[in-house]
C-alpha cells in the first residue's frame, strides 16, 4: 500500500467549487462539506459558519474509514453510502473515487432521495477532477507535480541543471507561528 | 498524508502522538489545549470510554498561520494506547506526516514502551511508511515519577534511529512545546524537501 497525498491546483479547485456549489442547489441541503478520508477538510459549501468544520471533518473521517474496517469483516469491499438521521439534521455520506468523502447536511427543507440523487451527479463530475489531486508519496510523483504546478518550462537537452533552492530553517518559523498563537 | 492546496496557499498536515497506554498521549494535547488563548480556541474532540481511555483518538487542530508563504494547520491525534485497540490505531496512524512516540518513563512500563514501538513499526509498515523515514520524535514521558528509567537508557532501547527526544512532564507542561515544535519543524521539513522546486 502506498502513502498517499493530496494537492489541489487552482484548476482542481475551481472544479471542485464550482461541482459544489451546483450540488448544493441542486440537492436543497444546508452545507456539504468535501474531504479526504483521512478527514482532511478540502471544501466547503453552503451554510458552514455555524459549524467547527475542521473538527466534523476529523470524525467523518474516523466514522467513514471505521466502517470500511467494518465493512471488510462482513467480506464487502466497501461501504460507499452512510446516512445519519436526527431530529432536525440529517448527514448523508458518499466515498468518491476512493479516497474523498462528500458529506451534507441537510433539515426537512429536502429529503434523502433527492440527495442521493443529486449526490451520484456530483459524485460523476467530482472523481475524474479528484482523482488528479492524489499523489503517490514517492519523490518522482512528488518532483513530477512540484514542476507540473510551477509550470516551469521543460529543460533544455544538454543544459546545466539550475542549482537547487536550500531548504528553509523550519524551527525558527514553527518557534515564531507557536509564540504568535499561544500568546 | 498531508494536504496542500496550492490556489488559496495552504497546507494541512497530521500529526499522531503514539505510545503505549496511560503513556499521556492525550495529556499532551490536553495541555496544548489549555494554552490556547480563549479568542483563538476551537475545539478539541474525545472519544474516549466512561473511565476516560482513548476509545478511538483525541483530535486538536491547530492553526500555524504562514509559514514560508502558506497558511499553516497542523491537525494533532493521539492514538489509544491500550493493546487491543490495535486496528483502530492503524486507523488513526493511516496518513500520518509525523509521529511523536511518547514513551513512559517509569521502570514498570519498560516492556511496554518496548511493544508499543514495534507496533508502531508493523502498523507504519503495513501502510507503506518505513520507521526509519517517518518525520519522528521521541518524548520521554512522566520524569517527575519516583521509580523511573534513565534518559540515556531510554534513548539507548527505543530511539534507535537517534531522533530528536525530549524530556518530558506532560501535566505540567514540560517538554510538551519543545516535542510540538520540534515534530512540526520536521514535518515541514519533510514536505518542503519533497516538494521544493
Amino acid at each position: 500500500m502506498t502513502n498517499i497525498q493530496y494537492v489541489l491546483s487552482e484548476e482542481i479547485n475551481k472544479a471542485v467549487e464550482v461541482s459544489m456549489g451546483r450540488y448544493l442547489k441542486d440537492s436543497r441541503a444546508s452545507c456539504v462539506l468535501l474531504l479526504a478520508k483521512s478527514g482532511h477538510l478540502i471544501s466547503q459549501a453552503g451554510f458552514t459558519s455555524n459549524f467547527n468544520v475542521q473538527s466534523i471533518a476529523a470524525l467523518i473521517g474516523g466514522i467513514f474509514t471505521s466502517t470500511q474496517a467494518l465493512a471488510k469483516l462482513v467480506a464487502e469491499e466497501r461501504f460507499k453510502v452512510m446516512f445519519q438521521e436526527g431530529k432536525n439534521w440529517n448527514v448523508y455520506f458518499c466515498l468518491i473515487a476512493d479516497q474523498f468523502i462528500l458529506a451534507t447536511v441537510f433539515d426537512k427543507s429536502t429529503v434523502v432521495g433527492m440527495i442521493r440523487h443529486a449526490a451520484g451527479e456530483a459524485e460523476r463530475e467530482l472523481s475524474p477532477v479528484l482523482a488528479k489531486a492524489i499523489v503517490s508519496d514517492t519523490d518522482q510523483a512528488a518532483r513530477d507535480l512540484s514542476r507540473k504546478m510551477d509550470q516551469a518550462p521543460e529543460p533544455i537537452p544538454g543544459a546545466p541543471a539550475p542549482p537547487e533552492e536550500a531548504l528553509p530553517d523550519f524551527n525558527q518559523a514553527v518557534e515564531d507561528a507557536l509564540s504568535k498563537l499561544f500568546s | 498524508m498531508s494536504l496542500i492546496n496550492y490556489s488559496s496557499k495552504e497546507i494541512t498536515c497530521k500529526i499522531v502522538y503514539y505510545g503505549p497506554g496511560r503513556c499521556g498521549k492525550t495529556t499532551n494535547l490536553q495541555y496544548i489545549y489549555s494554552k490556547i488563548p480563549d479568542v483563538k480556541r476551537s475545539s478539541m474532540v474525545s472519544l474516549a470510554t466512561e473511565k476516560d481511555r482513548t476509545l478511538f483518538f483525541d483530535f486538536l487542530p491547530l492553526e500555524l498561520g504562514d509559514i514560508a508563504g502558506y497558511k499553516t494547520r497542523v491537525q494533532l491525534y493521539t492514538v489509544p494506547g491500550q493493546v487491543f485497540y490495535n486496528s483502530t490505531r492503524k486507523l488513526v496512524l493511516q496518513g500520518a506526516d509525523g509521529v511523536v512516540f511518547v514513551a513512559d518513563s517509569q521502570v514498570d512500563l519498560w516492556q511496554e514502551n518496548q511493544e508499543s514501538l514495534a507496533n508502531l513499526r508493523d502498523n507504519l509498515s503495513l501502510l507503506g511508511m518505513d520507521i526509519s523515514k517517518v518525520p519522528l520524535v521521541m518524548q520521554y514521558n512522566k520524569r517527575d515519577m519516583p521509580n523511573i528509567v534513565s534518559v540515556a537508557e531510554l534513548d539507548h532501547a527505543l530511539n534507535f534511529r537517534h531522533a530528536p527526544h525530549y524530556e518530558a512532564v506532560a501535566t505540567t507542561g514540560v517538554g510538551v512545546f519543545d516535542t510540538l515544535k520540534a515534530i512540526s519543524a520536521l514535518v515541514l521539513q519533510s514536505l518542503s524537501a519533497k516538494y521544493r522546486r
